[in-house]
């Protein structure tokens, strides 16, 4: 029997595996358990796509959606529902950006002890770290032309404004016209824009680095080089120069001049150090990548590629991201679109020496004061870069990005609209929209 | 009378129709507001009383050491007494023997001496190198030995001495009973609170749509637990255990059901009957082990049968083809097959030690598993493999069949899922549920995130939602309990099987014979390997087989097995006064025997 009684113990094994087991799935439960609850086929949490119960508000406590006797409200103001959309996302389930579904364990009101279990049936509050104000400013400044403007604090790292354009009314699905290109993507998040002269930035980054006595340096633009058997065209002839001077011009023969100068894998390197050409994490959603290839020593694809064109693409966030650390001294925070999601300390990721970074935010603000006008910009202590970004047929993108380099406001922004023109002119009244509306 | 038709009267002067619609309406919020505020209350007091019952039942089961019995003594010629403290007892050279003879003359494992339930004793040599002798004559097959008779084994003597009628009360008097330091009633009054609040729970929640069976049956069990808990102290027993463990967590199979199919709760009630009647049947019938040994051929011969019936005649539900219809009643042979197989694998001492034996199980399993996979059964094909091994390595003590046999099986899964897509698309999305939540993760997905819904407490009984998912009630039964009941309660269910497995294993050293031990060890076996597939199955940790989470999914047949293999469990539990399916010991005006002499 003694022997019989040493070979039970082989069924203690399995007792020890299914302990084993349990004590995983609990580890689990405890980790994931909010992310399980939001998942969209869970019927204790949403009913035929549609969330069950809690509020979004923003930064300020503006309702931006809340369920009411089982029926989902947007805001009432129509622009903040146009505006917002791409953040909040719709009943039927098209936008799939959206904080119903992608913070649903957080609306609903999750939390490991009670689940979803809600006594008074009201759910949860998520609070956004977007200013309805902001989005309103952003949506009514882009009048009507798609888009999207970011704008991050780059110390907190949490989205301040995140807007989409084309958009609909989430109250009235008739909007939801499937035939609207790109109408349920958020742009922010999931488009990739030609960057145009804002890449700039990037070959600057490079130049600084690597090119000894640039500053010291003296360019001369004639209006157009010859590279590689065809030209790179300037918008002038900008003449004698220094290197502030050609980023404040955006003077492309300088910058085909400097990226031919460090050769593509140096500037591939850049691009990929700034995570322009990787997905960058937003509370768990991915951006779309960017993309800078490497073209062939001494080619008028290198040429244009250090001026934001050939096959240069980046997204909106990432930009952002990028002008965070310039501002911030070369550290760009995690972003986040939930409001005080950094209490426990933000994260920064270091993506350029805080040498480097002080010298470009230097010639930004060279540039505004020099061309974009610090005029257009009244009260705000901005340093820009704008671009306009050729793509093919159309008008070409406008861009504007750049940052307050004020401690009370330390706001970054990237603004890109389609097919609408010069990136100053255009997307610069819109970036000057928000900050107005961001400082008030 | 009077007075209602002034009311109704004034009522229908006063109000207008909206206002009476409004009050009707308030008087449906109060009620539901009711059921809110039951729940409310509830759902925090019942992991507590859960807790605390499994927990009781946990101690008095497995604290402190097992009490040791003595039955016989070997008398060596320098005067040592060697206690032989089973019914069953190895005598030899080796470290394991329970009676050891460390002498050169002995063999390692040189003979078996047991103890019939009346006292007599038999020794059988166990093919040893210099043979066994009784008062000098050389003994071939067994034979009987009497107080005083020396028996030689190889080279050594010793004086066989059988403990007297005396000495066995007087041994029984001095062990402690169980129930005596933790008592079952009180764990009783707890569980019958638990029961009531779930009947409550289920009944508010169920509003107007509410089913006469859901309090009915849930009052029905409270009723059969005390009246099991009556006999059993009519039969004066003390051990309540294993019965208020499998109550538990019948009642929390009752909610799953009353959750999903409240009209299905009759079925399931008439079940548990027979479940129960199944239980104190083949318990009683184990009593003896002399009745119970001979049934190993016949049991085997059933499963073979019931299994091939299955086989050529059943229809094929949910892809698995273990469905037999017999006058409108449908139940799965495989369920009952279960209660074969573990009678056809136990044995007693005696027979370990003949490979024969062993050979013919072997091939009886195959059997049984090719049966299962051929039915595309998988999941309950697993369930008996385990059982198989378990059974193989305790009467056979040898890693290498236990490995030969996993070596085999291994090859024959690899086939399988080969040869069946679906299969294969099973394994493949193992442990990747949420990367495909729509294809292979579907129920996966749904079981965690309902499960996570409920949180540590659960949304309340009867508030669930994962029971409209198709099959939840069976495949996804744990994730019902823990969305409704929370994943407290759902642990303590997964615990409260943990329990009476780690008991089965403590029993099984002490129980009267080896056909006991085994019996109970590959009957937790089958309880454990279905709980594993089914509850782990469905939180992607396994792969999601369609077995049953005994007790607590839906599904009559399995109510009655689990039942029925609970008594397997009861007998192995040698406690004193335990256990209503082991004797309680020679009475005094029984007629001697051989081998007693006073």
């Amino acid at each position: 029997m003694r022997r019989i009684q040493r070979r039970a113990a082989s069924v203690a094994l399995l007792v020890l595996t299914i302990a084993g087991l349990l004590g995983l799935y609990i580890l689990r439960f405890a980790l994931h358990g909010g992310e399980w609850a939001g998942f969209p086929s869970n019927g204790d949490a949403f009913i035929s796509g549609r969330i069950r119960a809690g509020t979004v508000v923003d930064r300020d406590g503006e309702t931006l959606y809340s369920v009411r006797d089982g029926e989902g409200h947007w805001s009432e103001d129509l622009n903040t529902r146009l505006a917002s959309l791409h953040l909040i996302g719709d009943g039927a389930g098209f936008v799939g950006s959206g904080a119903l579904f992608n913070y649903a364990g957080e609306i609903l009101g999750y939390d490991p002890i009670n689940g979803l279990y809600s006594a008074s049936g009201g759910g949860g509050t998520l609070t956004l770290s977007v200013d309805a104000d902001a989005q309103r400013a952003a949506w009514e400044a882009m009048k009507g032309r798609s888009g999207a403007v970011v704008v991050a604090d780059y110390v907190t790292g949490e989205i301040l404004c995140s807007v989409s354009a084309p958009s609909f009314d989430p109250e009235d699905l008739s909007g939801a016209d499937t035939d609207i290109q790109g109408l349920y993507m958020s742009r922010p998040l999931s488009a990739a824009y030609a960057p145009g002269s804002v890449f700039k930035l990037v070959t600057l980054a490079a130049a600084i680095e690597n090119i000894d006595g640039l500053f010291d340096r003296d360019f001369y633009c004639s209006g157009s080089i010859e590279v590689g058997g065809g030209r790179v065209t300037c918008t002038g002839k900008h003449g004698d120069m220094k290197i502030e001077d050609a980023l404040a011009k955006s003077c492309n023969c300088v910058f085909a001049q400097l990226a031919l100068e460090l050769g593509g894998e140096t500037l591939q390197k850049y691009a990929d150090q700034f995570g322009l050409t990787s997905r960058q994490e937003v509370d768990g959603l991915r951006t779309a990548a960017g993309r800078f290839d490497a073209a062939p020593e001494g080619s008028l694809d290198l040429a244009w590629s250090g001026a934001g064109q050939y096959n240069d693409l980046v997204n909106p966030i990432a930009m952002a991201r990028y002008v965070c650390a310039i501002a911030n001294r070369g550290d760009a925070p995690r972003l986040t679109q939930r409001k005080n999601a950094s209490r426990l300390g933000v994260e920064y990721d270091h993506i350029l020496s805080a040498d480097t970074a002080e010298k470009i935010s230097d010639i930004m603000d060279y540039a505004v004061r020099l061309t974009y006008g610090s005029e257009n910009y009244p009260g705000l202590a901005i340093r820009a870069k704008s671009g306009t970004a050729e793509v093919g047929s159309g008008k070409p993108n406008a861009w504007f990005v750049g940052f307050l380099d004020d401690p009370e406001h330390p706001y970054a922004f990237a603004v890109c609209l389609e097919d609408a023109g010069f990136g100053s002119s255009q997307a610069g009244p819109v970036a000057n929209a928000v900050l107005q509306a961001l400082v008030k | 009378m009077c007075y209602n038709i002034r009311v109704a009267d004034i009522a229908r002067k006063f109000y207008r129709r909206e206002a009476a619609e409004t009050e009707l309406l308030n008087s449906i919020e109060t009620l539901a507001g009711a059921a809110g505020i039951i729940t409310g209350i509830t759902r925090l007091v019942l992991p507590v009383l859960a807790a605390v019952v499994v927990l009781r039942c946990a101690v008095s089961m497995l604290s402190g050491k097992p009490e040791r019995e003595v039955w016989g003594w070997l008398t060596l010629p320098k005067g040592t007494k060697i206690e032989l403290e089973n019914w069953e007892n190895i005598v030899g050279r080796s470290a394991s023997a329970d009676a050891r003879l460390d002498y050169r003359s002995v063999s390692r494992t040189h003979a078996a001496l047991t103890r019939d339930p009346q006292g007599g004793w038999l020794v059988q040599d166990l093919r040893s190198k210099d043979g066994t002798a009784v008062r000098g004559r050389k003994i071939k097959g067994p034979t009987p030995v009497h107080s005083g008779d020396t028996v030689t084994f190889g080279g050594v003597s010793a004086v066989f001495t059988a403990s007297t009628v005396r000495d066995e009360k007087a041994q029984a008097q001095a062990r402690l009973k169980p129930g005596v330091r933790i008592r079952p009633g009180a764990t009783l009054i707890l569980l019958t609170e638990f029961i009531l609040l779930l009947g409550i729970q289920y009944t508010a929640a169920a509003g107007e749509e509410l089913e006469p069976a859901v309090p009915g049956a849930f009052l029905a069990l409270i009723v059969l637990l005390w009246a099991v808990y009556a006999v059993t102290r009519g039969l004066h027993r003390t051990g309540f255990e294993v019965e208020t463990l499998a109550f538990f967590l019948t009642s929390i199979g009752f909610g799953v059901c009353a959750t999903s199919d409240p009209a299905a709760l009759w079925k399931q009630l008439l079940c548990l009957v027979l479940g129960v009647g199944a239980y104190f049947f083949i318990g009683s019938y184990l009593r003896n082990l002399e009745r119970a040994k001979v049934l190993r051929v016949p049991m085997a011969v059933i499963g073979i049968i019931l299994l091939l019936v299955n086989l050529l005649t059943a229809k094929s539900v949910f892809g698995a083809k273990n469905w037999l219809q017999i006058g409108g009643i449908s139940f799965q042979p495989s369920e009952l097959v279960k209660i074969c197989f573990i009678f056809t694998g136990a044995a007693t001492l005696d027979r370990l030690f003949q490979r024969r034996n062993l050979l013919a199980f072997v091939a009886f399993a195959a059997a049984c598993v090719l049966c299962l996979a051929a039915m595309s059964d998988f999941g309950t094909a697993a369930v008996f493999f385990a059982a198989y091994i378990v059974i193989a390595f305790m009467r056979s003590g040898s890693f290498a069949t236990v490995l030969l046999s996993l070596a085999g099986t291994a090859l024959g899964v690899f086939m399988v899922i080969t040869a069946r897509p679906y299969v294969l698309a099973r394994f493949a999305s193992w442990g990747h549920a949420w990367e495909d939540p729509q294809g292979g993760g579907f129920q996966q997905t749904r079981t965690m995130a309902a499960a996570a819904s409920g949180g540590l407490f659960g949304l309340g009984g009867g508030n669930g939602r994962l029971h409209r998912v198709f099959a939840a009630d069976t495949d996804m039964a744990f994730g019902i309990a823990a969305e409704e009941l929370g994943l407290i309660v759902a642990v303590l269910a997964v615990l409260a099987l943990l329990v009476l497995a780690v008991f089965a294993v403590r029993s099984a050293g002490h129980a009267r014979s080896s056909f006991y031990a085994i019996a109970a060890c590959a009957s937790v076996t089958v309880l454990l390997t279905q709980l594993a597939l089914n509850v782990f199955g469905s939180l992607d940790l396994l792969p999601f087989t369609g077995v049953t989470f005994p007790l607590i999914s839906k599904g009559g047949s399995s109510m009655i097995s689990v039942w029925g293999l609970l008594a397997f469990v009861k007998a192995a539990d040698a406690r004193q006064n335990a256990s209503f399916a082991i004797a309680l010991g020679r009475s005094g005006e029984r007629k001697k025997r051989g081998g007693e002499r006073e």
